[in-house]
This record gives structure tokens, sequence and C-alpha cells, in this order.
């Protein structure tokens, strides 16, 4: 013997005797369900900014931006 | 709770039949029974008088009467018996807060559906039970 048997998404097919306890555990019915649920979308996760790390020039030695001994 | 010392009614008889491992309900049962029975292996020998045995093996049987559910996943389990593997069974004579209960691994060796003119459709379940029936107090 067999039986029709449902997934949380509606599908159905059916199930010979012998797989139906193994179907039971693994979230199958016997009755549709009448809330379908729908397959889950893939998760998309908001982009995460790395916080800058702002570094306060003090002294600056570099020739190209040390023109202050220049304008003197 | 404590056996019960009183004259149990049927009327308030349980059974619970696995679902992908809990036990759950089975609806609309009208009754059920189970036989537990002992081979006797006989030992008489000639000049005896009266014939002697030795106790052997035990088994046990069950039947379950229904009226016929499509809509209850006990029942449905049930139905999906013939054939698969062993599953367990609970029987509750005098319901579950009171008396016993008797449990066991059972293999379903058969289910009928009936249909008449006059009646409701009924349903009639047989099992073996594959090792011993646990009697135990509720």
């Amino acid at each position: 013997m067999a039986i029709q048997m449902y997934d949380k998404q509606g599908n159905s097919k059916i199930v010979e005797n012998p797989q139906v306890q193994d179907h039971l555990r693994s979230g199958w019915k016997f009755k549709k369900p009448a809330v379908v649920e729908k397959p889950q979308k893939e998760i998309q996760t908001k982009p995460h900014w790395r916080q800058r790390r702002r570094i306060k020039i003090l002294k600056a030695e570099a020739d190209v931006i040390n023109n202050n001994n220049k304008e003197k | 709770m404590a056996t019960n010392t009183a004259v149990y009614s049927g009327h308030s008889g349980v059974a619970k039949f696995d679902v992908g491992g809990s036990a759950t309900v089975v609806a609309s049962i009208t009754g059920f029974g189970i036989s537990n029975t002992g081979d006797a292996y006989e030992t008489t020998v000639l000049g005896s008088s009266a014939r002697t045995y030795l106790p052997g093996l035990t088994s046990a049987t069950g039947t379950i009467s229904l009226l016929w559910r499509d809509d209850d996943a006990a029942q449905l389990a049930l139905y999906s018996g013939p054939g698969a593997a062993a599953a367990t069974l609970e029987l509750y004579p005098s319901g579950v807060t009171a008396g016993i209960k008797l449990s066991g691994e059972v293999i379903v060796t058969s289910h009928s559906i009936d249909t008449g003119l006059d009646g409701a459709v009924t349903s009639e379940v047989a099992v073996t039970f594959t090792g011993a029936i646990t009697k135990a107090d509720l």
C-alpha cells in the first residue's frame, strides 16, 4: 500500500508503507498544509562598513606637505 | 497515580500509535483487545496417566476497531502499517489518568476499511507484538 504525503511547501508524493514513518520524522504530513510555507530566500545582509581610523597628523615631515619652513 | 482498585469502565479506553516517533492518540476508537498467549511444550511419555507440559515462548496479538477517519494522523499511520517496520503501540484500558498502560512494539499485520449500507465506515486493525508487552501503572 502507499499513501499521499505533503511537505511544508505543499509538495506531495506517494509514499510506500515502509517509508512513511521516516517521512513523518522528516516533517512530512498526511494532510495538505493549509498555509504553504514559501521556500526561504537567501538572506541578504547589509554591507558592513569598517569604521576608518582617524589619525590626527601633528607634524608633517614630508617635503610636499611640510611647506612651513619655505614660507619663512 | 495509583492503580484503580475498582472495576474499569471500557468507554474511557485510549490507544496511541507511533506517528513519526511520538505516541499519538488514535481518533474514533470503538474498541481494542490484546491476547497474550504462551506455548506449552508437551513432555508426556509413555506410561504417563496425564499429559505434562513445559512453559514455552509467549506471544501477543491485538486488534483495534475504529470508525474510519482520514483526517487523523494516527489512523493514517495505522493504515500505512502493513509492511512497515515495528512501531510503538500504547493501550490505556481505563484512560490516560487512571489504571494501567500496556505498551510494546507492534507490527501491523492487517488493516481493513469496511463500508456498508446501514452504518458508518469502520476500520479494523490487527497487530502482532514483537517482544514483550510492558504493563505500567499510571
